[in-house]
C-alpha cells in the first residue's frame, strides 16, 4: 500500500488509469511489476511441483485429456482460477487443499468446508444441513489440535 | 494433506446410527465435564482412585493428575467449550457436525487419559 499515491481510495479510473502524473504512473508501474513477479512465481512453483513428481507437461496433459499446450498455458497464466489449479493438481494425482491461517493461530481447512457445501445438495437419510459456522469452527480446532497437543506434552516438563 | 481424519464427512447410514452417535457425544461430553470438575478441585481433595485414573507421567516426566488435568482444561478450553455447546445443543446436528464433534471429544479424552481414541469410551471417572 505504501507505493500508492495519496488519495488512491478516491480512485477514479478515467482520471487515474490514464493519468500521466508521475505518482500515479509510478504506482501503476509498481503494481504491474508485482503482478508480473506473482505470475512468474505461480508458474515456476507449479512447474517445480510437477518436476518433483517426475511428471512432464505431456504426461499431465494426457491424464487430463488436454493438449500439452494447455498445461504450458496454465504454467504461464497471469491469474489462475481455483478450479483450474485444482484440475492441474488433479492431473498430478494430487488433491488441492486450501488452508486459511489466522493471526490468532486458528487454522481452517477451507477445502473441507467447501466439500460440506457441496454435500448440502446431496440427499441423505433424514440428515439436517450442516451449520457452516460450526463446521468452520470445528475444522479450525482440528487444524490446531496437533500443535496444542505438542504444547500439552512440552509443558509437562516446564 | 488433509488436516481432518478420513470419513468425517461420510453420512450416517441410518437414523439409528445417528442417534447412537448423538448419545455417544452426550456421554463423552459428560465425561469431559467430570474431568473439568476434577481439574478445578484443589490437589489435597483428590481421592486415591481419582489420582490413579490418569497417567502419572508425560514424555517420561512426572506429571501428577491434578497438574495434568488443569493444564489440559486450560489449554483446550475452547475445544472443550465447543463440545459442550454442540453436545448440549437442542438443534439436530448435521452428520458432519456430529462426526466432527464426536471426534473432537474423543481426541480431548485421548489427550488427557493417554488412551487411544478407539477406546476412550472405556475411561470412567471414579
Amino acid at each position: 500500500m505504501t507505493d500508492l499515491p495519496e488519495g488512491w481510495d478516491l480512485y477514479n479510473p478515467n482520471q487515474h488509469e490514464r493519468s500521466e502524473q508521475p505518482s500515479y504512473k509510478a504506482a501503476r508501474d509498481a503494481a504491474a511489476q508485482r503482478a508480473e513477479r506473482r505470475r512468474a512465481a505461480y508458474g515456476e512453483a507449479l512447474a517445480a511441483l510437477r518436476r518433483v513428481r517426475s511428471l512432464t507437461q505431456a504426461s499431465v496433459a494426457q491424464r487430463l485429456g488436454v493438449a500439452q499446450g494447455e498445461i504450458s498455458r496454465i504454467e504461464h497464466q497471469a491469474d489462475l482460477l481455483f478450479s483450474t489449479l485444482a484440475r492441474y493438481v488433479d492431473g498430478m494425482d494430487g488433491e488441492l487443499t486450501l488452508l486459511v491461517r489466522f493471526a490468532d493461530g486458528q487454522v481452517v481447512e477451507l477445502s473441507s468446508v467447501l466439500e460440506d457445501l457441496f454435500q448440502q445438495d446431496r440427499p441423505t437419510d433424514g440428515a439436517t444441513a450442516p451449520d457452516l459456522a460450526n463446521v468452520i469452527r470445528l475444522s479450525g480446532f482440528h487444524g490446531s489440535y496437533r500443535y496444542k497437543e505438542e504444547k500439552f506434552r512440552e509443558l509437562a516438563s516446564a | 494433506m488433509s488436516l481432518l481424519p478420513p470419513e468425517l464427512d461420510r453420512p450416517f447410514s441410518s437414523h439409528a446410527e445417528r442417534v447412537a452417535a448423538r448419545e455417544q457425544l452426550a456421554r463423552r461430553d459428560a465425561t469431559l465435564r467430570l474431568i473439568e470438575a476434577l481439574a478445578a478441585k484443589p490437589e489435597p481433595e483428590w481421592s486415591p482412585a481419582e489420582l490413579s485414573a490418569f497417567p502419572h507421567t508425560t514424555n517420561g516426566v512426572e506429571d501428577p493428575a491434578p497438574r495434568r488435568t488443569r493444564r489440559w482444561s486450560s489449554l483446550f478450553a475452547e475445544e472443550i467449550a465447543e463440545v459442550h455447546r454442540l453436545g448440549g445443543s437442542r438443534r439436530p446436528l448435521s452428520d458432519v457436525e456430529l462426526r466432527e464433534a464426536l471426534y473432537l471429544a474423543g481426541r480431548l479424552l485421548s489427550t488427557v487419559t493417554d488412551l487411544p481414541i478407539a477406546i476412550v469410551d472405556e475411561f470412567k471417572v471414579p
